[in-house]
């Protein structure tokens, strides 16, 4: 077996899984070193990824979702037939407020400067909380150059989160 | 390791109509889905919002479920399908646009709980946080059911709809990849 070989078994024998030519690869990492080190590599970034975190669903999770189900079934929402709900209707959506809230604070400066479609956008479409994904998708994303702040991708790193 | 007898159970119960036995079935995945969200948007609250529409779709679908040993697969593949729409839609670029410094994967230290609380800990467990999370998602997706979930080769087939020798290709390309970022961190350190 030569080291080319010898490589392309490696993660196979992470997981048991070298079979027939298990008995090779060990003898060819005994007598090369260059391959023992990088199989060792390989072993000693496994072990680190095995022990990554696992995070927990926020604390009422479950319940937070039966009730949604719920209350959609009240008012008459068919499920059976894809997903497509408006993210409006959705409990936890706090990216999706942050998302509209920003987005209505980056038209709201446009309008100010007098550079964004010469508020003609708003005079068609009724920003109040239904149309805002639209005009979100609507948008080019270079008008969203001004990214919030890293608050927002570290909001509620609790306790709960880890398992 | 998930029971798959239970699973099988629980959906038995819930196509009987026992709404109750919905709720057990989202106890028991919840963490894992959860995780898996997590890692692939990275934003926390994005997971929540995905790993809340991967129950609703499976609510929505569980009916029409056939007993299989592979629910746990196909509740991932909701999941993986999931997480892909959900970083297709612009909000979701504009809150996860990663910021220069790449602080947008750091991990709170206020309230980190890991076991060890030394800094060297943190920055370690913060580098595989952001190594995992920064695979291409094929990459990702393959190394979060094999390294983190502890599914085999023929479950990670059936929840990706991939052949084995593409879980085996890509799982080996994953982990040396990950080998190499770990090697530049530690050579930052
Ligand atoms: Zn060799």
């Amino acid at each position: 077996m030569d080291c080319r070989e010898a490589q392309s078994l490696f993660s196979e024998h992470i997981d048991g899984r070298a079979a027939e030519r298990k008995a090779l690869l060990e003898a060819h990492l005994k007598d090369c070193a260059a391959c023992r080190d990088g199989f060792q590599e390989l072993l000693d970034a496994h072990e680190a990824v095995g022990g990554a975190y696992r995070f927990k669903a926020p604390a009422g999770f479950a319940a937070g979702i039966m009730g949604k189900i719920a209350s959609d079934e009240q008012t008459g929402e068919d499920y059976g037939q894809g997903s497509g709900k408006p993210w409006h209707q959705k409990p936890f959506s706090i990216s999706a407020n942050l998302g509209r809230f920003a987005i209505i604070m980056v038209l709201a400066i446009e309008i100010i400067s007098g550079a964004f479609f010469a508020g003609k956008f708003f005079i068609e479409k009724d920003i109040s909380t239904a149309d805002s994904e639209q005009i979100f998708a609507s948008m080019s994303l270079d008008y969203l150059g001004a990214a919030p702040p890293e608050s927002i991708a570290g909001a509620y790193f609790d306790e709960g989160e880890y398992r | 390791m998930i029971d798959k007898n239970i699973d099988r159970l629980l959906v038995e119960r819930f196509q009987k109509g026992d709404r109750s036995a919905f709720e057990e079935i989202i106890c028991r995945h919840q963490d894992r889905i959860y995780n898996i969200c997590r890692y692939m948007l990275i934003n926390p609250s994005d997971a929540q919002d995905a790993a809340q529409e991967v129950f609703i779709k499976l609510y929505e679908n569980l009916s029409g479920f056939s007993p299989s040993p592979y629910f746990s697969s196909w509740l991932y593949r909701i999941a993986f399908n999931t997480c892909i729409d959900h970083k297709r839609r612009p909000v979701h670029e504009y809150l996860n646009r990663a910021s220069p410094d790449g602080d947008d994967f750091a991990l709170d230290e206020s309230s980190a709980p890991w076991p060890d609380k030394s800094l060297e800990s943190k920055e370690l467990n913060s580098a595989i946080f952001k190594a995992i999370a920064g695979l291409s998602e094929k990459l990702k997706t393959v190394i979060l059911l094999k390294d983190i979930e502890g599914l085999s080769y023929e479950e990670i087939a059936e929840a990706l709809d991939i052949s084995m020798g593409t879980v085996k290709s890509r799982i080996s390309r994953a982990r040396e990849e990950l080998k190499k970022a770990l090697k530049d961190l530690r050579e930052q350190y």
